[in-house]
């Protein structure tokens, strides 16, 4: 399927869930507070990563901490 | 710094105690280690800090992140994370949305920039952001300009402080326009007022807290100083000093020489020639 992850059109194998494509799929570790998920604009908990099914050319950001002033 | 004044004086935000009145950004440092250094040397009430798009590698290693929680842990110091980036209301709400979830704290940093050469903020845009992040539960602060109708507004919205700039951002100009600021400080008696951007000297920030500011936000003039350590300590005492004259009460300015040693007693003082 095809997906729009941090902006970029990406080819992946279809995941089972939210949780399958950033934990499995991408690689991001399987930890609370270190980033956060946005599908399609809006944020989603880590508790709903399981029960979020993806459709083609959902928009999935993957937000992490930075400097700023 | 901040246990060296009386309880009088400290710094409540939102029913908050916050530990400083020098806020310094985390960006720019020429490395982790240093950044975390000069967070010791200036033991900051409020770290700023952000949040973008990351891969599975940067969210993996992030020494900057590490150094941050590190320095949370072993201080006072509470995180504040802004919206820089926004260029409307909509894409502020949503940035501050995203970053209660990443730092767990209502706390927000609140800046839309207007126009992208001076950076200033779009105050229009800003006033609605606050006003519905503040129905959300958030506690906002926002970089603003010193407009006191601007001001008057974001506060009436509920923000429990503004930020008004000194000078656009990263120019280390200084406070531009002191004789505004103190129509502020005068008006908003009772209102936290940050000065927020454009600090680029100690002396600079000591001025601004002479005048009656709350607090101080800066980040480049420590991060890209030749030596952003010794430069956070500068600012640590700079801030607390101005603090300490404002609390003292500064003379008011005079065109007319007073001498400050009496005439009166003089041996030569109403003496006739003889």
């Amino acid at each position: 399927m095809k997906l729009v992850i941090n902006g970029e059109s990406t080819e992946v194998a279809t995941p089972e869930s939210l949780f399958d494509l950033v934990v499995n799929h991408l690689q991001y570790p399987d930890e609370s507070g270190r980033y956060i998920v946005a599908v399609n604009s809006e944020l989603v908990t880590k508790d709903r990563w399981t029960d979020v099914a993806l459709k083609d050319n959902d928009l999935v950001d993957i937000l992490g901490v930075i400097t700023g002033g | 710094m901040a246990n060296t004044e009386s309880s009088t004086s400290q710094l409540t935000i939102a029913e908050t105690v916050i530990s400083s009145r020098f806020w310094l950004g985390s960006s720019d440092y020429p490395s982790p280690d240093i950044m975390g250094a000069a967070f010791a040397a200036a033991n900051p009430g409020f770290v700023t800090v952000s949040l973008r798009r990351q891969t599975a590698g940067q969210v993996k290693h992030n020494d900057y992140r590490h150094r941050i929680e590190e320095w949370l842990a072993s201080s006072r110091a509470k995180l504040l994370p802004n919206t820089a980036g926004a260029t409307s209301a909509k894409e502020a709400i949503h940035l501050a949305v995203l970053a209660r979830e990443l730092f767990n704290t209502q706390w927000i940093k609140l800046e839309v920039i207007g126009d992208d050469y001076s950076l200033q903020p779009d105050v229009f845009e800003l006033v609605a952001a606050a006003k519905e992040l503040q129905q959300q539960g958030f506690s906002v602060l926002p970089y603003c300009t010193d407009d006191l109708g601007v001001c008057e507004k974001l506060l009436s919205l509920g923000c429990p402080a503004v930020m008004p700039l000194a000078a656009p951002i990263g120019t280390g100009k200084g406070l531009l326009n002191p004789y505004q600021f103190q129509t502020l400080r005068s008006s908003l008696k009772e209102a936290v007022i940050v000065i927020d951007a454009g600090i680029g000297r100690p002396s600079q920030a000591m001025q601004a807290m002479e005048l009656g500011a709350d607090a101080v936000l800066l980040n480049t003039a420590v991060a890209k100083s030749n030596d952003p350590v010794a430069m956070a300590s500068a600012f640590a005492s700079a801030i607390e000093a101005g603090r300490r004259a404002y609390l003292a009460g500064v003379i008011p300015e005079r065109d007319r020489a007073v001498p400050s040693t009496p005439n009166a007693g003089l041996p030569f003082w109403h003496q006739s020639a003889p």
